[in-house]
């Protein structure tokens, strides 16, 4: 049984020390794909804690990613905040949005949250481009690298290196979180509202939490992606990118951080993989997508979870509620 | 300033009966399967190409093409539940979604592969010229596209209130174990479901592609429609068809006195302004929880 | 004897083998192009259509043993029309495939997100597929390619007023980058040149669907003429939905609507309408296009001759042209040199390109009004060379 406990930590560590070491081995292309692969990260932790933990369906996250990219990129500029600064306003500013668009939602579950929130993207997206001033509106907007401590982050590899330390960090402490009292208040409200409220689970502020919480990752992810791809357009936040991020987690595992990671590696690895196939590439894209959540209905993480249980007796049986967020 | 409002309003209910079609759709595989089919907007555009290959590619006669599509957009409904929902119609509810994207994607790049992504003209048997009644301003292919709405809704009506099908359908939606015990077939009915709410698609296609014209991206109209059964109560069949008609007068009137950011965003913000007064839409029930 | 020339021999070919070893993407045999289109997403007609005008050309160049006998060719990835894809497309094109110059980038959103990684990396950034004016002020790796809309607009509003006498001009226009170059342009020519402003500023959105409210706000303004900064989709709607409330304007916009589809969706509603050319139709007469479309028929039978793909393959015949100026000793440099060095160069088909002048204006500034007469695209004036035009 120990060795079974310990091979997990294993994984980790060898995982982590070939992370550590890719900037080594892998050009810039690929160094500049796994940057992008930790921002997705960070957005689904942040997703699935409000979708997967606390049962509240988000097709706001676009606007969420935005918020934090376009606050990060506008006091840089406009007011030559240092970067650390502005990553910080970026998320707490995100997580203040969060938190309010989190209390009009309260009474909202299933489709209409999804709806509203849906709504929100749409608002904040039109919105960027009504604030010209700030933003630059359709023009788009240039964002000249991070420094951090007078270091300038303006090569792939020192990217490649931000990114992985601040996506562990926040794995690390999302891990906990769900861990905590707030993760199993979370799964209470999500399994049951009734029987969380009757066990003591103040629902409005839990919910509120979760909104701030998710918004925080997300809006952090959106600061750092501002960073890394250096130029900003309204158009990229639209409501495809919600769908994106939603089909992430889902496709991934909902309620497992495991999953966020699997699912980003899927949304992000595959279009490349597929890239020199021309027209072809959605269609193949798509078909992928359909194939693996017919064989694999609770995600990557809920598959790999079932084998690992029936084959070396890891864990247990995963269980999902099927009416998730109703 | 009365006239042009009036022509506003009318232009305004016929690109909203089409959401009030496409929102249909949702609403009818919503409330017999629990499914929100974000492939509805796809039906949409594949019964416009159906028809186009037809019309253009054939040369059948137009009446003739109108049948066939909805007849082949309904096969199409039938095939996708049965490939892609009734595998997984016991995974969880937003797997099923993910599933319906999924396919949503490959439906738009077939189309985008077969047909190239440049739009193309569908003929229509309406004309574009302009009417007059009183001091009302509009065009026939207006009035046409309000008047086979309204036909299609009337007839849907009839069917679930007078059949037997449409009774055992009313069953199944209100509970599947009941329907099932009074000797329903829920898989026939699930099947049928997907048929109709597709076949309705397909009117909608044949109706909007003349107006918008048609290319693979058309299937995202099923985001407004979406908003529209929405914001009418989702699950609610009168609601679908009041808050599509809605949405479409709401963006005509805010777009005129507006811009067209405004319009864009106008619906979006009523929808959640009802949505927190009204949490289940204006005419949806409170949500029941299944505990 | 012999050895010496053996030995002159061996200089030069090591001497040729350093210099191809100095330039991404160009060997002895092969020249790599890069290309970041929009093959899947929102305006994937356009970069269906370019690669496959960009590739007719490269086929039949290739077919008869290449540019001074390397084969050209073109690696194009999709991305979306989304910023952040263009990026990671640019460095997989850049640091893996190894290209040597970047053709036909598509959209102004996603070429400005790899615009300064392709001028760090020092590679040239040759025709993207955007008219906006930014291409033909922003330095030696940025070539811009044809009129912008910036400038056609300011033959528009000059056409509108002096000839026309119109002084009552409507704008309709995309509220986007794209919609934007233009419709600044000319409100910044209408104020500077004629002291006038537009009488109405009326904008949609790409995907809109319903201009009956656009049209009643640009009837109420009594505008006798409308420039529409659209692509062609949206003219002919709007022109119906006008007529449909008995209002009868000139419509005029830039390039994007001058092509086959406006009157094929239009049908009567757009008889009268006015457009700008910057290069022929692909029906027009002319060696060039005879040969663009036996190529088109050649090589890519499936697609139906049309602006769009000609826009591509008149971007990659001009490349190739320079490639042959710039002769085997092929770097970055001596074909960007080459590029500066085409001055009055007609293929045949009537439009001359020269490149430079004043200020990097680009590959061609030429336009010409055309009209649509019975069904079909006619011109109204000869190619003149555009002025500059700003958007403040």
């Amino acid at each position: 049984m120990a060795w079974r406990r310990r091979l997990g930590g294993v994984t980790l560590a060898v995982i982590g020390v070939l992370l550590l070491l890719l900037p080594g081995a892998a050009d810039n292309y690929v160094l500049y794909v796994m940057t992008r692969l930790f921002v997705y990260v960070l957005v689904a932790l942040g997703l699935n804690l409000l979708t997967g933990y606390a049962g509240q369906v988000s097709l706001g996250h676009a606007a969420f990613f935005a918020i934090g990219a376009y606050t990060a990129a506008v006091l840089a500029e406009r007011w030559h905040w240092p970067a650390p600064l502005c990553l910080l306003a970026a998320a707490l500013f995100t997580a203040l949005v969060g938190y309010l668009l989190g209390l009009p939602c309260l009474r909202l579950s299933g489709l209409y949250l999804a709806m509203a929130t849906l709504g929100f993207t749409l608002i904040v997206q039109e919105m960027l481009l009504q604030l010209a001033v700030l933003t630059h509106g359709s023009e788009g907007m240039k964002v000249a690298p991070a420094s951090v401590l007078g270091l300038s982050i303006n090569t792939d590899v020192r990217k490649y290196y931000l990114l992985l330390v601040v996506t562990a960090a926040m794995l690390a402490f999302a891990r906990n979180l769900v861990r905590g009292r707030l993760g199993r208040a979370f799964l209470a409200i999500r399994d049951n509202e009734r029987a969380a409220a009757a066990m003591g689970v103040n629902l409005a502020q839990y919910k509120t939490i979760a909104f701030a919480l998710s918004a925080l990752y997300t809006g952090l992810a959106g600061a750092l992606s501002a960073f890394i791809v250096g130029f900003l357009d309204p158009q990229e936040f639209s409501f495809f990118l919600s769908i994106q991020f939603i089909t992430i987690v889902i496709l991934g595992g909902v309620a497992s951080l495991l999953g966020s990671v699997l699912g980003a590696c899927f949304l992000i690895f595959l279009p490349e993989l597929l890239a020199g196939l021309d027209v072809w590439q959605a269609l193949v894209y798509g078909l992928i997508m359909v194939v693996t959540i017919l064989f694999m209905p609770f995600g990557l993480s809920g598959a790999l979870r079932r084998y690992a249980f029936r084959w070396f007796g890891m864990g247990a049986e995963p269980i999902i509620p099927r009416r998730l967020g109703h | 300033m009365t006239e042009i409002l009036s022509s506003q309003v009318v232009s305004g209910l016929a690109t909203g009966c089409v959401y009030a079609l496409i929102a249909l759709g949702f609403v009818l595989i919503f409330k017999a399967t629990d499914v929100v089919n974000f492939a509805q907007g796809e039906f949409v555009m594949v019964s416009g190409f159906i028809s186009y290959t037809l019309l253009i590619g054939l040369g059948i006669h137009y009446g003739l093409v109108l049948l066939a599509t909805i007849v082949l957009s309904g096969v199409m409904g039938v095939v996708l539940e049965r490939v892609v929902v009734r595998p997984i119609m016991d995974a969880p509810i937003f797997s099923i979604v993910i599933a319906t994207i999924g396919a949503s994607i490959v439906l738009r790049s077939s189309a985008g592969i077969l047909y190239g992504y440049d739009v193309l003209p569908l003929p229509t048997i309406f004309s574009k010229d302009p009417i007059r009644v009183g001091f009302v301003q509009f065009t026939a292919m207006d009035a046409g596209v309000i008047g086979f709405s309204l036909v299609i809704m009337v007839a849907l009506y009839l069917f679930f209130k007078l059949t037997r099908t449409g009774t055992a359908m009313r069953a199944t939606a209100q509970s599947q174990t009941a329907a099932r015990l009074m000797g329903v077939s829920v898989t026939r009915i699930f099947s049928l479901t997907w048929a109709i709410s597709a076949a309705i698609g397909g009117v909608a296609g044949v109706l909007i592609a003349p107006i918008i014209y048609l290319d693979p991206n058309l299937g995202f109209i099923g985001v407004k429609a979406f908003a529209g059964a929405i914001l009418g109560g989702f699950g609610s069949i009168p609601g679908a068809i009041v808050g599509g008609m809605l949405l479409g007068v709401i963006e005509n009137l805010s777009g005129y006195f507006f811009n067209a950011g405004i319009k864009q965003v106008s619906t979006y913000i009523l929808l959640i302004l009802v949505l927190v007064i009204r949490p289940a839409g204006l005419f949806g029930a409170a949500p029941i929880r299944k505990v | 004897m012999k050895r010496l020339l053996t030995i002159v021999g061996l200089l030069v070919l090591l001497g040729g083998v350093a210099v191809c070893a100095a330039e991404d993407g160009v060997t002895d045999k092969e020249v790599v192009i890069g290309a970041g289109l929009d093959l899947t997403g929102a305006v994937a007609n356009w970069g269906v259509n370019i690669k496959a005008g960009m590739d007719a050309v490269f086929s039949r160049v290739n077919a008869a043993g290449g540019v001074h006998g390397r084969k050209i060719r073109l690696i194009a990835y999709d991305h979306v029309y989304q910023p952040p894809k263009a990026v990671t497309n640019a460095k997989r094109l850049v640091e893996r495939d190894k290209i040597f110059v970047m053709m036909g980038h598509l959209g102004t959103p996603t070429t400005k997100a790899v615009m300064d990684y392709l001028q760090d990396k020092q590679v040239p950034n040759i025709f993207p597929a955007t008219l906006a004016s930014i291409w033909t002020n922003s330095g030696k790796y940025h070539v811009g390619d044809l009129a912008t809309y910036a400038d056609q607009t300011g033959l528009i509003v000059d056409y509108l007023v002096k000839e026309r006498k119109i002084r009552k001009i409507a704008s309709f226009y995309q509220d986007d980058e794209y919609g934007l170059d233009g419709h600044l342009a000319g409100k910044a020519r209408l104020k500077h040149t004629h002291d006038l402003a537009y009488v109405a500023e009326v904008d949609y959105k790409r995907a809109d669907i319903d201009f009956s409210s656009q049209a009643a706000k640009l009837k109420e303004s009594g505008a006798d003429a409308v420039i529409v900064q659209a692509v062609y989709r949206e003219p002919p709607r709007l022109a119906e939905q006008c007529h449909a409330i008995g209002y009868n304007p000139v419509f005029i916009g830039p390039s994007p609507i001058v092509v086959a589809k406006t009157i094929e969706l239009g049908g009567k509603h757009v008889e009268g309408l006015m457009g700008v050319e910057v290069y022929p139709l692909p029906t027009d007469p002319g060696a060039f296009l005879d040969q663009y479309r036996a190529d088109m028929a050649k090589y890519a039978p499936s697609l139906p001759i049309d602006t769009t793909n000609l826009y591509g393959y008149q971007k990659a015949a001009v490349f190739v042209e320079a490639m042959q100026r710039a002769g085997r000793n092929l770097t970055r440099d001596s074909v960007l040199k080459a590029i500066e060095s085409i001055k009055d160069w007609d293929p045949g088909w009537g439009l001359k390109y020269g490149y430079g002048g004043d200020n990097r204006r680009g590959m061609s500034n030429a336009g010409r009004l055309v009209t649509v007469k019975d069904g079909k695209w006619i011109k109204v004036g000869d190619w003149m060379e555009l002025k500059e035009v700003g958007r403040k």
